[in-house]
């Protein structure tokens, strides 16, 4: 999950030669010489530090695993915990996730449609503080995704036309009194993308477009291995691509035209409530898909179509290996998938669809809490945040 | 029967569509009607190369011929270079009509029977590059040996009869006979093996022997039929030859050009409903995978077959 592990040399930190044991690329001191060149007491003064901190054990403190060498070094996953927590427009999930991005606990909370910030807040605050126990290490770091656009300098949504009461809201001081670890803050799509770098697609392809198809529809776009957020952070956000099949039709967002108008869920919804229909939730129609009702996997299946003709641009646009569907609607992921391929196939460029495939979201409707487990981890271990923390100069760390 | 206005929505066999797409080796690409490309990597070979699609007005009031740009157009989209044949399986316009130009743009022969070959060189191709198969004797192309055998066309047959004279475009389309119907049968060097049946006919017994794992299936004007013919059509078909996989044929709206989307036939000419009622009965029953093609898109339906040569 961690970067790619670039190869620092003689200049490594020992936040460095973390990352490289995080990364698998060194597993011992002779191997950590050899990659970075570092003399031998260069090496062990940043070991002993990274020791001293309790972020890596050495040779004899690891359990007996059969066979591992004495000199061995292991990045210790218990050394300290991050939180995630993945707001969304009706319901909120949370989570404590071990510094190996393991789950120890989760747990989620419905709130009112459109709850601001201060209602919502303090309820995920103490979802938290159930979750985390007297005996648990340190919190090092938060990770919280926000539907919609997320500001990447302030760390605060921005023009996100269902969560109004959340723009411009700085959202650390409700979890202050639990911790004053750093706070990630990140867009739901760019979460979404980042929960496939933890032993998701990312891992295997490194152009990929991650489709979150739910309430609204939004891309997580990882190109040559990076997340791509856009200069305000408003990469991705094609349910507001305006399209000739949405003419007319006014967005939540305030435009007229958007593709969510025909293929946001929040739009298929609507349509089948002014209809009559019991349906509450974009959920309840992918349900009836899922068990087979033609007509829902009809609505589901033109809805894809129609996001497929946007995303065939993006897909001229970036060229990626994969596709990736993550989202309420690709619950029903054969019929998802074989509306927005039959779009794409047909719309994309020959070159571009050769190889390309469309494929599940590796963690389904835990994505958010994978994402925001990897948006934390790959802060606080980052090279400069361990470095930082080894100084005693980093913030947080304590509960 | 009931008049019906509209058509089938093609969207409630959405998860229909979900044949695996092709990584390597041996790929099956639709587009549209009864075309079917199949590529190695190295040969590639075509039935039908049907893509002019001429209007429904323009078939029923006017003199049809090959649309050479349409045609271009799609031969470069399904980046389509070189083909060793062109077969038609039949030689209905909705089938033949480009038969000809695509061989002739893409150095393949013209191969089929009797009438294909007089509309062949009716529109104009080299004789040399028209051939003119013997059923059942299998012809090689590269990697792949098609082997050609005695059909029949699915009731009604709107334009019976064999192509006598040679057919030269512009023509109308009842000049397209139907000629020949063919049941194919591709064995590719790999030891891959399907039916291409591009009508929904069948000849009881022709295929009684032999073998093939995927049955690509023409279901044009099934849904018409009675459901003791749509049985029967697929246990003279999928059932003789043993396949484990079927990947339905001929169920889109050919009045229209392939870079609009495909929607089934209007009720006015079959039902998708009902043939999809009767046949997904009988897939479940006989465990046999049920899929839908999806347009321009390289698919491997062999690799969900475990290997059993």
């Amino acid at each position: 999950m961690a970067e790619m592990a670039s190869v620092p040399g003689t200049s490594a930190t020992a936040g460095d030669l973390l990352a490289l044991l995080r990364s698998g690329a060194a597993a011992t001191r002779s191997d950590l010489r050899r990659v970075t060149g570092l003399s031998r007491s260069a090496v062990v003064s940043r070991v002993n530090a990274l020791a001293d901190a309790g972020l890596v054990l050495v040779g004899a403190e690891l359990p007996s695993t059969g066979g591992r060498p004495p000199g061995s070094l292991v990045f210790n996953t218990d050394a300290g915990t991050v939180l995630a927590v993945a707001i969304g427009r009706s319901r909120s999930q949370v989570a404590v996730f071990d510094l190996g991005g393991r789950e120890l606990g989760s747990s989620a909370v419905d709130h009112e449609v459109g709850a601001g910030p201060e209602a919502v807040m303090p309820v995920v605050a103490t979802q938290l503080r159930t979750l985390l126990s007297d005996d648990m290490p340190p919190v090092l770091g938060v990770g919280l995704s926000l539907p919609g656009t997320v500001d990447p300098v302030r760390a605060v949504s921005v023009d996100t036309p269902v969560m109004a009461g959340w723009d411009g809201v700085e959202l650390a001081p409700y979890l202050a009194d639990l911790t004053r670890a750093p706070l990630i803050v990140a867009g739901d799509t760019d979460i979404l993308a980042r929960s496939e770098r933890r032993d998701g697609h990312a891992t295997r392809y490194r152009d990929l477009l991650v489709v979150k198809a739910s309430t609204g529809l939004g891309l997580g776009i990882i190109a040559d291995g990076r997340i791509v957020s856009g200069s305000r952070g408003g990469a991705g956000e094609i349910g507001h691509t305006k399209v000739a099949a949405a003419a007319g039709r006014p967005c939540r967002c305030g435009a007229i035209g958007c593709v969510e108008t025909v293929a946001g869920g929040w739009a298929l919804v609507a349509a089948l409530q002014a209809e009559g229909r019991p349906i509450g939730h974009i959920r309840d129609l992918v349900a009836l898909a899922v068990a087979g009702a033609p007509d829902a996997k009809q609505l589901l299946r033109e809805s894809a179509r129609q996001l497929g003709e946007v995303l065939a641009v993006a897909i001229n646009l970036l060229n990626p290996q994969v596709v990736v569907l993550g989202g309420d609607m690709a619950a029903a992921f054969d019929v998802y998938a074989a509306g927005v391929r039959e779009s794409v196939y047909a719309l994309s460029t020959a070159l571009a669809t050769s190889d390309l495939q469309v494929l599940p979201s590796t963690y389904g409707d835990r994505a958010g809490l994978v994402g925001c487990a990897v948006a934390a981890l790959d802060e606080v271990l980052s090279p400069a945040a361990v470095d930082r923390r080894l100084r005693g100069a980093g913030s947080g760390g304590t509960r | 029967m009931r008049f019906k206005v509209g058509r089938p929505h093609i969207g409630r066999y959405a998860d229909r569509f979900d044949l695996p797409g092709s990584t390597s080796g041996l790929a099956a690409t639709f587009l549209g009607v009864s075309s079917l490309l199949l590529d190695d990597g190295e040969t590639a070979v075509l039935t039908d190369g049907y893509f002019s699609r001429p209007s429904l007005a323009r078939v029923g009031l006017g003199r049809i011929a090959p649309d050479e740009a349409r045609i271009r157009s799609v031969l470069d989209r399904a980046r389509i270079d070189r083909l060793a044949a062109v077969a038609p399986v039949h030689t209905h316009f909705d089938h033949a009509l480009d038969s000809a130009v695509v061989a002739r743009q893409t150095g393949a022969v013209v191969a089929g029977g009797t009438s294909a070959a007089r509309l062949a060189r009716g529109a104009g191709l080299d004789p040399d590059r028209v051939r003119v198969v013997t059923p059942g004797e299998p012809v090689s192309f590269g990697g792949f040996a098609l082997t050609w055998i005695q059909s029949e066309h699915c009731p009604p047959d709107r334009f019976p009869g064999e192509i006598a004279e040679p057919v030269v475009p512009p023509a109308r389309a009842r000049a397209y006979r139907c000629g020949e119907a063919w049941s194919i049968l591709v064995e590719h060097a790999g030891g891959r093996t399907a039916l291409v049946q591009g009508s929904a006919g069948f000849v009881p017994g022709a295929l009684a022997g032999r073998d093939a794992e995927v049955a690509y299936l023409g279901v044009g004007q099934l849904g018409i039929q009675s459901h003791d013919y749509i049985r029967t059509y697929w246990a003279q078909t999928v059932e003789a030859v043993g396949a484990r996989e079927v990947v339905l044929l001929h169920w889109d709206d050919f009045f229209r050009p392939l870079d609009q989307p495909l929607r089934a036939l209007p009720y006015a000419g079959d039902d998708l409903d009902v043939t999809m009622t009767v046949l997904t009965d009988l897939a479940d029953r006989q465990g046999v995978g049920l899929h839908f093609p999806t347009v321009w898109r390289a698919e491997d339906p062999w690799s969900l077959i475990a290997p059993s040569r």
